[in-house]
């Protein structure tokens, strides 16, 4: 039997090849097929691929000489000037084409940009694939207490030493630093954190100038940002520092500055003016203030990195230390501790986190993800609605496309010309979406909080290449499906039938247009619930009683030109006794944290009249004897602070008042009980004075935790917070500033309202919902136009029909209700579909918060309602105009 | 005639047509060319310059009969034209004369 050549590529190269080509390509290549078929059949098949792969050129494929021939340069030119004209005779059409899907485009385009930049943070560490965070749950009789990015200083350096897998380890940890003199200048206000030495080459942060190996090896050596070095040294050659010595006023030590780094990109998590050795932490010739800081085991205060070995599985990691839990933490058993450590990829830690304690800023991969399918899903819209009008056209252009034909036009040409006719319309909305998003772009930065641009879709460093590849590819293919429908529905009219008024419409069509309205109300309906949803849980929030009261809360920045200790207290002492005295001030107090601040924990607090059993981990915040009364928190047993409790000595402090959470936790019965016992909490003795009510000091979205409040005022880390009378507050805030000046002269005088502060914690959730709504109006809007379109159709396709029965004696309510009722039909059906997916987003969404509200049916309905309505008031217009006109007119025509 | 020039690649098809005369088509110009060059030469590549020799009217062609071993589809047989000769005879000359300067010194050891 004669061997056969492959059946695909043979096809394959008789549909592209020229006719009169193939005799002599095709047989070559067979014949040299069979030759090579006597050596090796498989070679043979690839190289007959092969061949007819390589014969894909311009000389030898067919349409190219039809082309060639038809001159399609004039077609085009002409296609081009039929299209504009079209366009430019319905201005009214085109405009709602046009602007739809600009509007659309112009939203994706923006809402590009926020994805891209929440899903490039972190991306540009060269090693980001090894590096992972190490985070740590710790659990207390079975219950999770504790959920912490940030964790022991001696895990990382014990993972190495125990675990092969881990090739390098950091730790960062926040440094209080205050004020730095360096030259004659005094620097408040820098993020210094210490790192370890390795810092430099796990993260990709390169040096503008020094030695990125040696940097931070040495005590007392530190890095300073270029953006630190420009703005607040005021070096216009930041190299020229290096080698230079500044002080820091906690220590009077002199560190000497080992190299620049350059600009922190702005997708960075982590955000740094100074990077000081970690060595300094614990070294003789640092400040040695933390002696522990290499090896502890008990205070969770440092953010810990790894970096594994290449192809290394951190899973295994993870249960390799589990293993040796009990050896780092021999006490924890028999405590009823648990510790749980966990390796999170870096590239996970900015948009999955919800730890406690991050290093700086987090996304939300739920808000991400959910805005990018909006995106997609107006864009969407946008496309359907220019199918629905220009279908819904077609009655008029019936006659241009029967005269097309019957003067010889191909369907093929047909198609063409509806091409380039949607094309030019896209080409147009895309420059217009364009001009759109620049000047929106101020606006949307704005609303969004982040640095945005247009160019950052493009820029190797900011864009996420999946991301843009797809709204391109995304883009390309939605304008030539939108423009192919119509193309093609209104080139396969018969010319005959439509030239003779026998033309009726085809029911394919109508099916197809009912759904895409169907879906446009379904999509508008799911955006309005979901917007609902987010404001009335925002709503609940913010109306949500906090158990304290923050309303006309002043807070005042603390004072960083001055020193810790005695003399800060008798000074902030006499500040606030002054501020009290002022107009128009109803009260004041000092604290170390204030609502809203992350209060950090302290492990280990236990009663000492039972046995150890009742451990327990609690936060805990200094504050001044006036405190609970400024804020009116609500003292349920014992009393408030006394002038007697206070002692500038950390250690001499023994009384302190804790809250209804820590009580239970404790084991006490009732307030009444806890007051007079005694606990165990940084390794001595404090009797509980007073218990106060629950009070939120973090956003809803948590819930309470346990709180010791300490009669504390070191005041190093404190805030003033004054309750002013809203009346007066500008001559009030200007009294407050000269009591500033006077008590704490050189220091920046700097306020803000703590509501609005608090509120920010909302951020993220304020901005969902803005969007939502937004995207809601427009998709609402954008199917309305469909509808518009589509109602416009049906009216002037039943003129006829309207007059026989107005003739008859129909009154124009029941031909608008006639005209209404499968619209209407639509809609509810939009509403069926939409409520379940709607109820499935919106509880997915309000997992995020602890407390939370029921989405309680009445959401479905008045999203139902008001689309509904919406949609009558489109139907009714174009209907009742129909409804009302004059039959006679209508009908004389025929 | 305006192409005259000549590729390398198109020159040495141009030469293998007027060298298998009569029994030149595609798969023997591929097979002699391999032979000759010993490199691998893609049969497209050979279509492709006889193309362009046939519209610079370098060569002719003509179909030769059907047989089995091709599918069922005709050979097309290429010539050379005297134009053809023409040109590979101008080329040969100018290569000759600019060795013939090579000056003998520069390789005499």
């Amino acid at each position: 039997m004669k061997p056969a050549p492959p059946k695909g590529p043979l096809m394959f190269l008789r549909w592209f090849c020229r006719e009169d080509y193939l005799d002599e390509i095709e047989g070559d290549i067979v014949e040299l097929f069979n030759r090579q078929y006597q050596q090796s059949p498989g070679k043979a098949k690839r190289q007959f691929t092969w061949n007819v792969i390589r014969h894909l050129r311009l000389e030898f494929i067919k349409p190219f000489r039809l082309a060639k021939q038809t001159n399609s340069r004039d077609m085009f030119r002409t296609y081009l000037k039929v299209s504009s004209r079209n366009l430019l005779k319905h201005k009214f059409f085109s405009f709602i084409s046009v602007a739809g899907l600009a509007i659309g485009l112009c939203v994706c385009m923006l809402i590009i940009q926020y994805v891209n930049a929440e899903l490039s943070v972190d991306r540009f560490h060269t090693k980001l694939d090894k590096l992972y965070k190490v985070v740590n749950d710790r659990y207390q009789q079975g219950s999770r207490v504790q959920h912490s990015a940030m964790t022991y200083s001696g895990i990382g350096k014990a993972m190495k030493e125990e675990i092969p897998e881990v090739e390098t380890y950091c730790r960062v940890t926040p440094y209080r630093v205050e004020v730095i003199s360096w030259s004659d200048k005094k620097i408040a206000d820098q993020r210094t954190i210490a790192v370890d030495a390795s810092f430099l080459s796990m993260f990709t942060y390169p040096l503008l100038a020094g030695d990125p190996q040696s940097a931070l090896r040495e005590p007392n050596s530190i890095i300073v940002s270029e953006k630190m070095a420009r703005e607040q040294l005021g070096v216009k050659e930041p190299q020229s520092l290096l080698g230079q010595i500044m002080v820091f006023d906690t220590d009077s030590l002199p560190y000497k500055i080992t190299g620049i780094s350059k600009d922190i990109p702005g997708n960075s998590q982590l955000h740094f003016d100074l990077l000081l050795s970690y060595v300094s932490l614990y070294s003789q010739s640092g400040n040695n203030q933390f002696t522990q800081a290499d090896h502890d085991f008990t205070r969770p205060s440092f953010w810990q990195y790894i970096q594994l070995k290449e192809g290394a599985d951190h899973k295994t990691v993870e249960r390799k230390w589990a293993g040796l839990n009990t050896k780092y933490f021999p006490k924890a058993a028999a405590s009823g501790i648990r510790e749980v450590f966990y390796l999170q990829p870096l590239e996970k830690a900015y948009l999955y986190s919800d730890f406690e304690y991050e290093i700086g800023r987090t996304g939300n991969y739920r808000i991400v993800w959910s805005l990018l399918v909006i995106a997609l899903f107006i864009l969407v819209l946008a496309w359907m609605n220019y199918i629905n009008l220009s279908t819904a056209r077609s009655m008029e252009r019936a006659k241009e496309v029967g005269i097309r034909k019957v003067t010889g036009a191909s369907r093929l040409e047909l198609i063409k010309q509806f091409l380039t006719e949607a094309l030019l319309i896209n080409i147009i909305a895309i420059i217009i979406a364009v001009c759109l998003t620049l000047l929106l772009q101020n606006v949307f930065n704005e609303l969004v909080n982040r640095e945005l641009s247009i160019g950052m879709l493009f820029s190797k460093q900011t864009a996420n290449t999946g991301i843009t590849t797809l709204f391109v590819l995304f883009s390309v293919a939605g304008i030539f499906l939108s423009g192919f429908y119509p193309a093609f529905v209104l080139s396969a009219y018969k010319p005959m039938k439509v030239l003779k008024g026998k033309f009726t419409r085809s029911v394919s069509g109508v099916f197809l247009r009912k759904s895409m309205v169907t879906t446009q109300f379904a999509i508008s309906i799911l955006l309005m619930i979901g917007s609902f949803v987010v404001y009335r849980q925002l709503r609940f929030m913010t109306s949500q009683s906090l158990g304290y009261n923050m309303e006309q809360m002043l807070i005042l920045r603390k004072p960083v030109l001055s020193n810790a200790g005695e003399a800060f207290m008798t000074h902030a002492d006499g500040f606030i006794n002054t501020v009290q005295q002022l107009a128009h001030v109803k009260g004041a107090a000092v604290s170390g944290r204030i609502p809203g601040d992350e209060v950090f924990k302290i492990n280990n607090v236990s009663r000492t009249d039972i046995a150890v059993k009742s451990q327990g981990t609690m936060a805990n915040m200094g504050v001044d004897l006036r405190f609970i009364n400024l804020y009116q928190m609500k003292l349920l047993a014992g009393r408030n602070f006394s002038l007697l409790d206070y002692n500038a000595d950390f250690a001499k402090l023994d009384n302190l008042i804790i809250n209804e959470t820590a009580l239970r936790q404790l084991g006490f019965a009732s307030p009444e009980e806890a007051v007079g016992k005694s606990v165990m909490a940084f390794n001595r003795t404090w009797e509980i004075i007073g218990v106060v009510a629950d009070f939120h000091q973090k956003s809803l979205k948590s819930g309470i935790e346990p709180v010791l409040l300490l009669p504390n005022l070191l005041g190093r880390y404190s805030q003033f917070s004054v309750k002013v009378d809203p009346q007066h507050l500008p001559e009030t805030i200007e009294a407050i500033q000269k009591v500033y000046a006077s008590y704490f002269p050189g220091n920046v005088f700097d306020y803000y309202f703590l509501d609005e502060k608090f509120n920010r914690q909302y951020s993220n959730d304020y901005l969902f919902g803005k969007v939502f709504s937004l995207f809601a109006a427009l998709a609402i809007l954008i199917a309305c136009l469909g509808l518009s379109g589509l109602s416009l159709l049906t009216s002037t396709q039943r003129t006829r029909e309207i007059g026989i029965r107005k003739v008859l004696g129909a009154s124009a309510t029941s031909i608008v209700l006639l005209l209404s009722k499968d619209f209407i039909k639509l809609v509810l059906l939009a509403i069926i579909i939409a409520s379940p997916v709607a109820w499935y987003m919106m509880h997915l969404w309000l997992q995020d918060f602890v407390y939370r509200i029921d989405i309680s049916w009445w959401i479905f309905a008045s999203a139902g309602l008001l689309s509904l309505v919406i949609a009558l008031l489109v139907i009714g217009f174009h209907t009742a105009r129909s409804a009302i006109a004059n039959p006679t007119k209508s009908l004389r025509a025929e | 005639m305006k192409h005259h020039s000549l590729g390398e690649f198109e020159e040495l098809v141009l030469l293998m047509v007027a060298a298998l005369h009569d029994e030149a088509y595609g798969v023997s110009i591929h097979e002699n060319l391999e032979l000759k060059s010993s490199k691998t030469v893609n049969i497209s590549a050979i279509h492709v310059a006889l193309k362009r020799l046939e519209e610079k009217a370098f060569v002719k062609s003509r179909f030769g009969g059907i047989t089995e071993d091709r599918g069922g589809r005709r050979k097309k047989f290429y010539v050379i034209t005297a134009l053809g000769k023409r040109v590979l005879d101008n080329q040969y000359e100018l290569r000759t004369s600019i060795y013939n300067q090579i000056p003998k010194i520069s390789f005499s050891r």
